[in-house]
């Protein structure tokens, strides 16, 4: 590494795997989401999925857990946030059994998005306590079980969300611009995160768990303090949902259609890079957007079978290409024709084999 | 007194039902590494050809629901799993996970989102006495064929070649195979006797609530992975007893709540399992060809 | 002229990713004879061999059995062909029984809802008196030795014409390796011929009519015991024990 390169160039060099996508996410955003109310609505939530799908990485990228079940902390995030900004008055209509602090609580949009995030990592840090023990496939179930603990406990806690009943007067005011700053921010979070040694340390487990170990990584702290970190980014995003939204049902729609998008979306991207996840996102957004508007007459294509198609395309995905479109890796520092030292933030391996199974050789 | 006879006979007509539908998924994990999502949108779609066939004979849409849950599942491995057979389990979880949302998709494009009220014959219904006490009769049909099913499993697995090459492929496949043990005729006949499991657990699983809806699958197969993972993924014997712990727990929690917290039964019960594996991550009858890393 | 060996592998390669690790295998198993492969650790004799059973597939090359291709056909449909493998360390089912392991490979000789022959198990009971007295016992509580045993007579009983054992002194106790390899010794004239791999390579080459010597994927050498002792590779360290 020559001595003689400036500090802009360093800092650029490290930064550069998130410069890029976060640009390009930029200028996607300024082309395609300023125009028609159609287009800025479905950019809005790109960027809320960018958000959350970030989240997710930033656990099961760098643990190579799955965590089917994150979206119980977007659900979290959303209402916290979206108790926290419905008009006073409205609230006490809908919800007059809510305790004092709550009912006379109103924040503003960053602020209750933030408080969202964080009663979201504190949730998780409870949660992880026993769930970081658990191996791979263990923990995502366990995950999953949480999605399903988090869905009853808000379809009747009646007295704080209305239970079964929609949640509505939250302020819509995600826009194109805030969104796109909270998304850009989670990627920043996420970036400093896996080049940092606590992200490595956890990558290194990914990779060969029992090595880690005799390294003496402390496996079971990485895993929490990603999990901690990816509950708040989440948390966020799904505050940010809440406000694209408006509305809220905890219904199993509500938890599971984002569960299936988050998913497919990292998996076609490529689960074990940043860039990946945002690719994912992208790319599985305009998908959507595509069937959408076939299906609204445009096309022969019945309406409501969007699922069953980009259930068909993960499954493609995953038979010929397992470890996504980026591979798992991030964008590289173009080189010259003199070696280089090797880009920071990218990981060693990317595919999906990872923690999840640990065979004994037969 | 009576009380307590109908709750146990509950808890244990819960427990067995857990069982079965534990049992269908451990049966796929067992012998391929597959964590099978979509065994709830087996259980949903059988649900529904009940629904389908219910004006009809007792026998007729008792063979037909069977019949349906065989075909699905047959139709999953042939078009989603066999792909991705032998690969490693994340990306068999995924594709699961992928099969599991398609269906689910398909059925509320068909049937819409709304629960529809299935009628059930009258053996469901009412109350049967035995030994002089009235039991419901929904828990006794549902502990008899719970019983009868698990019996013929047992049978199967201990007595039949098909059963004993099974375990063998779920302690070592690859041996299995050099031994001439075919593996596409293995692997459809597990997914045929899962989808059956699956099939009978809708039933049961229909009796009690009455009706059917598109995400009905969800829910139960949450209870047949975390039952697994009590027992110890892997284990057949670990699945059937973490679905009777998870429904005795269940019915106990039910039992003993109070009436403020009772619709939160499901999440104490969950609360209650991580708590448990706490203590022991691994299950109780950790299967040996599966090393975990916690 | 003499006949079409019975098996008959020509220029195999063999890769693990992009590392070879059989480069251009050729070696011919007559009918009715016991040839033996061997070599020091990761020469690529168990490559061989699982290829040969079909368990990897190879990246070039051909093997024949009975004149015909076997190259990407399935390991049950090899079994069925008479083709089988005694695998490194057994692979026994631990958790079933010894008569339930029996009972794998015996089924494949009838149909599905058949009835197993009461005598089915006579001749290897005959060979390995043990495994009848131990009949329900779980197959993990058996020594190394018996199990062995277990996993030979689970091959015998597929009636294989072509019968491959990969290490099978691995971690026996001499006397039983003595035993071991009188028994083998004696299979071709039940009708089997065998294919040997062994590290312990003096016995494997002293009752195989001709052998063959592998190191790093490559063919070193073949011949008869006499030849290759004569060669001087026989006192090579790395062929280990002598």
């Amino acid at each position: 590494m020559p001595e003689n390169q400036s500090l802009a160039l360093r800092a650029l060099r490290y930064a550069w795997p998130l410069i890029v996508p976060a640009g390009l996410l930029a200028l996607l955003t300024l082309v395609v989401g300023t125009g028609d109310k159609t287009m800025t609505l479905v950019t809005t939530k790109m960027l809320i999925f960018v958000t959350l799908a970030v989240g997710v990485y930033i656990f099961s990228g760098n643990s190579g857990i799955l965590s089917f079940g994150h979206m119980a902390f977007m659900a979290v995030g959303a209402y916290t946030s979206g108790l926290l900004t419905i008009p006073v008055l409205q609230k006490a209509a809908l919800l007059p059994d809510l305790p004092g602090f709550l009912a006379d609580a109103h924040l503003s949009t960053a602020l209750a998005a933030i408080v969202g995030g964080l009663v979201a990592a504190a949730f998780a840090m409870v949660v992880a306590i026993p769930l970081m023990r658990l191996n791979g496939i263990a923990a995502s179930i366990a995950s999953l079980a949480l999605l399903l603990v988090v869905q009853t406990v808000i379809s009747n806690w009646e007295s704080l969300t209305r239970g079964h009943s929609a949640l509505i007067g939250v302020p819509v005011n995600s826009t194109v611009g805030n969104t796109l700053l909270v998304a850009v921010l989670a990627m920043a979070v996420a970036y400093v995160y896996q080049t940092s040694r606590r992200g490595l340390l956890l990558r290194a487990s990914r990779e060969d768990p029992r090595a880690a170990r005799a390294a003496g990584i402390n496996i079971y702290r990485e895993r929490y303090l990603a999990f901690a970190l990816s509950a708040f980014v989440t948390g966020v995003g799904g505050a940010m949902y809440a406000h694209y939204l408006g509305v809220m049902r905890p219904d199993a729609g509500f938890f599971l259609d984002p569960t299936f998008m988050v998913v497919t979306m990292l998996v076609v991207g490529g689960i074990n890079s940043l860039s990946g996840a945002v690719l994912g996102t992208v790319v599985i957004s305009a998908i959507s957007e595509v069937l959408r508007r076939l299906a609204s007459g445009e096309g022969g294509l019945k309406p409501g079978l969007q699922t069953v198609i980009l259930g068909v395309f993960l499954l493609v995905m995953l038979i010929t290409r397992p470890s996504g479109l980026t591979g798992g890796r991030e964008v590289p520092f173009p080189r010259r024709r003199r070696r280089d030292a090797p880009t920071p933030g990218a990981p060693a391996g990317g595919d999906l084999q990872t923690a999840n199974e640990q065979e004994a050789v037969t | 007194m009576k009380l307590v006879i109908q709750d146990v006979i509950n808890a244990v007509s819960l427990g067995s039902l857990y069982a079965l539908i534990a049992l269908g998924v451990a049966l796929l994990f067992s012998i391929m590494r597959l964590a099978n999502f979509a065994h709830g949108e087996i259980i949903a779609v059988s649900a529904f050809a009940m629904l389908a066939l219910s004006g009809l004979p007792v026998p007729v849409w008792i063979l037909g629901t069977l019949a349906a849950g065989v075909l699905v599942a047959l139709l999953m491995e042939r078009i989603a799993f066999r792909p991705v057979r032998g690969k490693d389990m994340t990306t068999m979880l995924i594709t699961a996970f992928a099969v599991s949302f398609a269906v689910k998709d398909l059925l509320l494009f068909s049937q819409g989102a709304l629960p529809k009220p299935v009628r059930l014959p009258g053996f469901f219904s009412g109350t049967v006495e035995v030994a002089g006490l009235q039991i419901a009769a929904n828990s006794l049909v549902s502990l008899a064929a719970s019983a009868v099913l698990l019996t013929g499993l047992v049978v199967f697995f201990q007595k039949t070649d098909l059963g004993v090459q099974m375990r063998a492929a779920a302690d070592d496949f690859g041996m299995a195979r050099l031994l001439g043990v075919r593996a596409n005729l293995l692997i459809a006949a597990a997914f045929a006797i899962s989808g059956l499991l699956a099939a009978v657990a809708a039933i049961l699983l229909v009796s009690q609530s009455g009706s059917v809806e598109p995400y009905m699958g969800f829910a139960p197969v949450i209870v047949g992975f975390v039952a697994c993972v009590i027992g110890g993924m892997g284990s057949l014997k670990g699945a059937a007893v973490g679905g009777m712990l998870l429904g005795c727990l269940t019915v106990l929690l039910q039992a003993t709540l109070p009436d403020g917290l009772a619709p939160y039964r499901d999440a104490f019960l969950y609360s209650l399992v991580i708590a448990i594996l706490v203590v022991r991550p691994q299950g109780l009858f950790a299967s040996p060809a599966v090393v975990e890393d916690a | 002229m003499a006949p079409e060996p019975m098996l008959r592998v020509r220029d195999l390669v063999v890769t693990y990713g992009d590392t070879p690790a059989l480069n251009r295998i050729s070696i011919d198993v007559p009918a009715g004879t016991i040839v033996s492969v061997v070599g020091p650790n990761g020469a690529g004799k168990t490559t061989l061999v699982q290829t040969i059973a079909g368990a990897l597939s190879p990246r070039e090359g051909t093997i024949e059995y009975d004149g015909q291709s076997i190259v990407g056909k399935s390991p049950e449909g090899l079994a069925r062909r008479g083709v089988a493998l005694v695998p490194e360390n057994r692979h026994i089912f631990g958790t079933l029984t010894v008569e339930e392991n029996l009972r794998v490979a015996e089924a494949k000789n009838r149909g599905v809802f058949s009835r197993q022959d009461p005598h089915a198990y006579d001749e290897v009971f005959e060979l390995f008196p043990v495994l009848e007295r131990y009949l329900e016992r779980p197959a993990a509580r058996m020594s190394g030795g018996e199990q062995q045993q277990l996993a030979i007579a689970r091959a015998l009983l597929g009636r294989p014409r072509l019968l491959m054992l990969d290490e099978p002194s691995l971690g026996l106790a001499p006397v039983i390796v003595d035993q071991l390899f009188d028994l083998i010794e004696t299979l071709p004239q039940r009708g089997i011929t065998v294919l040997l791999i062994e590290q312990n390579a003096s016995r494997a080459m002293d009752i195989a009519s001709h052998s063959y010597v592998l190191r790093s994927g490559r063919l070193e050498m073949e011949g008869t015991a006499h030849e290759i002792a004569a060669s001087g590779m026989f006192e090579s360290a790395y062929l280990g024990f002598g």
